[in-house]
């Protein structure tokens, strides 16, 4: 598969089949992980991968944003350095997004569906993965073998969110 | 009226969660999400009471759950079709607090 088509092909996934993913797939979804960019190459994304029953349910429970349980979930955290300022924040939020798309691309290549999820209860997380200070729970992905791929959500035109040379200018296309 | 005890106390506690958990992520969520918690908690009661034999609603509980789960990600897509979900379901609520009470009077 190539990369346009796992962008236009990946959908959220929000019921899994009950098959497990093997482990081969799954180092390689954390291998896509470690391969994405990051502000000034300093790659402070830690990734915690999930499979321990008891530990998904209980993931799942502190979670109001995840509704079916999945084969896995990657908990991306993010190292935060003390202090940091708005830039700094900034990039951490960029950094982990980016990192989420290399894992859901690369899922989808292998066959399996993801979603992302921001709503989650950071603290509850932290203390069900014991993250030590310092390291901050950003989102969570959640990955298993699914039946069907729901329908595209409907995209607003290219002329409505791109321009060209100056903000407002239409373009061509 | 049924008095039976239909929630087990780990679903309660599960609920107890779930409710906790959002109060929290409606500080920072979209303000839109708050509504959408709440609908999903009635769906994950309504899944914990048509787990248990002792229901006497069943049918109408099922149909809301099964109403609910179709459309409550309306949100994400139609959010006026969500809102006007959300009217449909209260009043079919109402509709059946009604009868509930009727029945009771009888």
């Amino acid at each position: 598969m190539d990369a346009l088509e796992a962008i236009k092909g990946r959908r959220s996934i929000r019921e899994f089949t009950d098959d497990p993913i093997s482990e081969e797939i799954l180092a390689e979804i954390l291998d896509a992980a470690r391969w994405a960019p990051s502000g000034g190459n300093r790659q402070g994304w830690r990734f915690v991968l999930v499979t321990d029953p008891q530990v998904k349910e209980m993931i799942r429970k502190v979670s109001p944003g995840i509704f079916a349980l999945p084969a896995a979930f990657i908990v991306i955290c993010m190292k935060k350095k003390a202090g940091a300022r708005a830039w700094d924040e900034w990039l951490y939020a960029a950094d982990c997004g980016i990192a989420a798309q290399n894992i859901m691309l690369a899922a989808f290549s292998l066959g399996i569906g993801t979603c992302v999820v921001a709503s989650f209860a950071k603290e509850a997380l932290r203390e069900i993965l014991e993250v030590p200070e310092g390291i901050e729970p950003s989102l969570i992905v959640t990955l298993g073998h699914y039946e069907s791929l729901p329908e595209a959500p409907e995209r607003k035109p290219l002329k409505e969110i791109a321009f060209l040379n100056r903000y407002g200018e239409e373009w061509g296309q | 009226m049924n008095q039976t005890k239909v929630l087990s106390e780990e679903e309660a506690f599960e609920l107890l969660t779930f409710l906790v958990t959002s109060a929290r992520g409606c500080v920072d969520e979209p303000e839109t999400y708050g509504t959408f918690r709440l609908i999903d908690a009635a769906s994950r009661l309504l899944d914990f009471l048509l787990k248990s034999e002792e229901v006497e609603d069943r049918e109408f509980y099922s149909h809301l759950k099964e109403e609910i789960d179709e459309k409550k990600l309306w949100l994400m897509t139609d959010e006026e079709a969500y809102f006007n979900f959300l009217s449909e379901v209260t009043r079919k609520v109402a509709q059946r607090l009604k009868r509930r009470a009727e029945s009771q009077g009888a």
